[in-house]
């Protein structure tokens, strides 16, 4: 744990100090004691990295969150923070936003993002709920995959139809932490600590439900209320993620799987350190992005795909996998 | 018994009906497609040279000979329409102009010139932002030739193509030809060589007295921006036709933009710099298009480009606008004359500020 938390401030250092241009360490330093802001390099270091890394590890902490409680909600080991079509629905209204209203600079983005992530989880879990036995993992991930390949499907129609939308929403849904300034910061703050707080206080709910609904009951915890309030954490902590950065896939669902390998099934432990190795895995990605192709950058959310795919692979096939 | 045995007879007739009924359908369509192709012509198309076909044209694709002056003429990728438009032919079918064109997808200079030549407004083709070839919609065009000589064709759509009607492809790269040259290509092809080589005399003195009116501009250099992506500055090559008009008022690209591009053999028409190496960029004048002034604003909002020394003494002229931008990404013997009148004194504004 506090290995961790070590590698999390040693690569948030190194997210502050590496980028597509080279800025020496004490010029970092400098920055932050004696802020110049008419000197180039401290504006980028104040107003690029610096944001930049703040919503790397606040957007990393809440997928990594998210994730670890997506899995334990459903008992699905392949379940990701876009479970309850969050990610799906935030695009979509974000889409919907440029189309229709007009918005343009990035942080207008944030609002219907969250709205659409709202909107679709609302729908999702109220669907799930239907019928006697309330909202199952079964009809939760059904319902998500469901809502989520609808709202794929309307983003599409509007996009093909309107290439404007096209050319505005097609760098976001790529997934970036870069070009996000202080207010999206602060923008996604207060839901991202709610969800936080949320998730982390449900950690022993969530290893009774891993034991099966009957057991958990019979243990003597309410099921329904569990799960309600999981879905409200994944939908703040995931809603939250993905209106500041866009939909970053991946992370949720792998840095579960990495840190029970860590920590073994108590689902305490697993999200004190997802929170942890969340963050780590966003920053990592977002520093390779900066420098694998030069004097360009590429977007955290096409290096976790090709970094962490085959990472995942070959952690699956070396050791067996800790049990749910 | 009676029953099963009128039922047997009943079934083969109705799929006699159905056959005929089938060849009927397929006759009279096929009727109908001859009888539109012979009925449509009307372009005004100037006499030109007998001498001048056949024609071969050399290309990156594959070399096309055109037999006898094309009648009915289809354009594909950029700014070809411009050209056949400006030797006095209308296109039966030409990509739609969703970006910078008006209300019918076609844009502001084309439309003018097809209502002063009197002529029916084109065929529009779709897939032209997406470079989706829509093969239908040519057959259903039915040229004689198909001009694509400032485009983005692969060999596979090439060869297609060439199944419908003659092609003329770009002579080397995809999307890299000045549009002299275009010119001088479609003249080739539409048999009007002398025509275009007076239009291009033209043209080059409209520009040549713009540059003299504004001659603050001369000389100086600049680099050819735009910002689509989050941190992320495109910058333009020099074999791009939007600094190649730069150039031709008299300006120079700086060397520097040679200097910052990391892989100069790749083929595109531009590369990319993250915000952080703005500060490397060293130009007299900045030179980008945005679609509108909101995303000039945007632009200018972000620290590190507010802080760039160009921007801060004012040495900056952003091309406003969808079709001002169009007019000047994609420079034609029409479009030039069209904007360049607003553009250069801008760009003399911005040049002024230069000490």
């Amino acid at each position: 744990m506090l290995a961790g938390l070590a590698v999390l401030l040693l690569v948030a250092l190194a997210s502050v100090m590496v980028g597509a241009s080279n800025i020496t360490p004490a010029t970092v330093l400098d920055s932050i004691l004696h802020y110049d802001s008419r000197n180039t390099e401290h504006l980028v270091i104040i107003e690029k990295r610096l944001p930049r890394t703040l919503i790397g590890i606040v957007v990393g902490v809440a997928l990594g969150l998210a994730g670890t409680a997506a899995q334990g909600l459903t008992r699905n080991p392949i379940a990701d923070p876009g479970l309850l079509g969050v990610s799906f629905g935030a695009t979509l209204f974000v889409v919907l936003g440029i189309a229709f209203l007009g918005a343009t600079a990035l942080s207008g983005y944030v609002w219907f993002a969250f709205v659409g992530a709202a909107l679709a989880s609302i729908v999702v879990y109220s669907v799930a709920s239907v019928g006697r036995e309330g909202a199952t993992p079964m009809k939760l991930a059904l319902v998500g995959s469901a809502v989520s390949a609808a709202c794929g499907s309307l983003i599409t129609a509007i996009v093909l139809t309107d290439t404007q939308v096209l050319n505005s929403v097609r760098f976001w849904q790529v997934g970036a932490i870069a070009g996000r300034g202080y207010d999206v910061f602060w923008q996604m703050l207060p839901t991202f600590v709610v969800g936080t707080l949320l998730a982390l206080l449900l950690g022993r709910q969530l290893n009774g439900l891993a034991l099966g609904d009957d057991v958990a009951r019979g243990l003597g915890q309410k099921v329904a209320l569990t799960r309600l309030l999981g879905a409200t954490a994944i939908v703040l902590l995931c809603g939250s993620a993905t209106a500041a950065a866009g939909p970053i896939g991946f992370i949720g669902l792998a840095v579960p799987h990495i840190v029970r390998v860590f920590t073994g099934p108590d689902y305490r432990r697993v999200l004190a350190l997802s929170a942890i190795v969340g963050p780590v895995m966003v920053l990592v990605c977002d520093i390779i992005g900066r420098v694998i192709a030069p004097p360009g950058e590429l977007e955290v959310g096409i290096v976790t795909a090709f970094i962490g795919a085959p990472f995942f692979i070959a952690l699956v096939r070396r050791r067996k996998l800790p049990a749910l | 018994m009676r029953q099963s045995v009128l039922r047997r007879s009943v079934r083969p007739r109705a799929s006699v009906l159905v056959a005929t009924a089938l060849t009927s359908v397929l006759l009279l369509a096929g009727c109908s497609a001859t009888t539109e192709t012979e009925s449509t012509s009307g372009e005004a198309s100037s006499p030109s040279s007998s001498t001048a076909f056949p024609v071969t044209i050399e290309g990156a694709l594959g070399s096309v000979t055109i037999e006898e002056e094309p009648v009915r003429v289809a354009t594909w990728g950029w700014s070809s329409q411009d050209a056949v438009l400006a030797l006095g032919v209308v296109p039966v079918a030409m990509p739609e102009n969703v970006y910078g064109g008006n209300d019918d997808g076609i844009l502001p200079w084309d439309a003018e010139t097809i209502e002063a030549l009197g002529g029916e407004t084109p065929q529009l083709l779709s897939g032209g932002d997406t470079g989706t070839v829509p093969f239908e919609e040519f057959v259903e065009a039915a040229p004689d030739v198909i001009l694509a000589p400032y485009s983005g064709l692969t060999q596979e759509d090439y060869d297609t193509l060439s199944k419908i009607a003659p092609v003329v492809a770009y002579p080397e790269e995809a999307w890299a030809l000045p549009w002299q040259d275009q010119l001088t290509i479609i003249g080739q092809a539409l048999g009007k060589t002398a025509e275009a080589e007076a239009l291009l005399a033209d043209v080059d003195t409209q520009i040549a007295d713009l540059a003299a009116a504004n001659s603050v501009i001369d000389g100086k250099t600049f680099v050819y921006v735009s910002a689509l992506e989050a941190d992320k500055l495109n910058i333009f090559r020099s074999s791009d036709p939007r600094v190649d008009l730069l150039t031709q008022l008299g300006m120079e690209v700086s060397a520097n933009v040679a200097d910052l591009d990391a892989d100069p053999s790749a083929g595109s028409y531009f590369y990319q710099l993250s915000y952080e190496n703005l500060g490397q960029i060293d130009a007299d004048l900045i030179v980008g298009y945005f679609d509108s002034q909101a995303s000039v604003d945007t632009f200018l909002a972000d620290p590190l480009v507010a802080a760039m020394p160009a921007i801060q003494e004012g040495r900056f002229a952003p091309v406003v606008g969808e079709s001002f931008v169009m007019a000047s990404s994609a420079p034609t013997a029409l479009s030039i004359p069209w904007m360049l009148d607003q553009y250069v004194p801008q760009l003399a504004a911005a040049a002024e500020k230069i000490n």
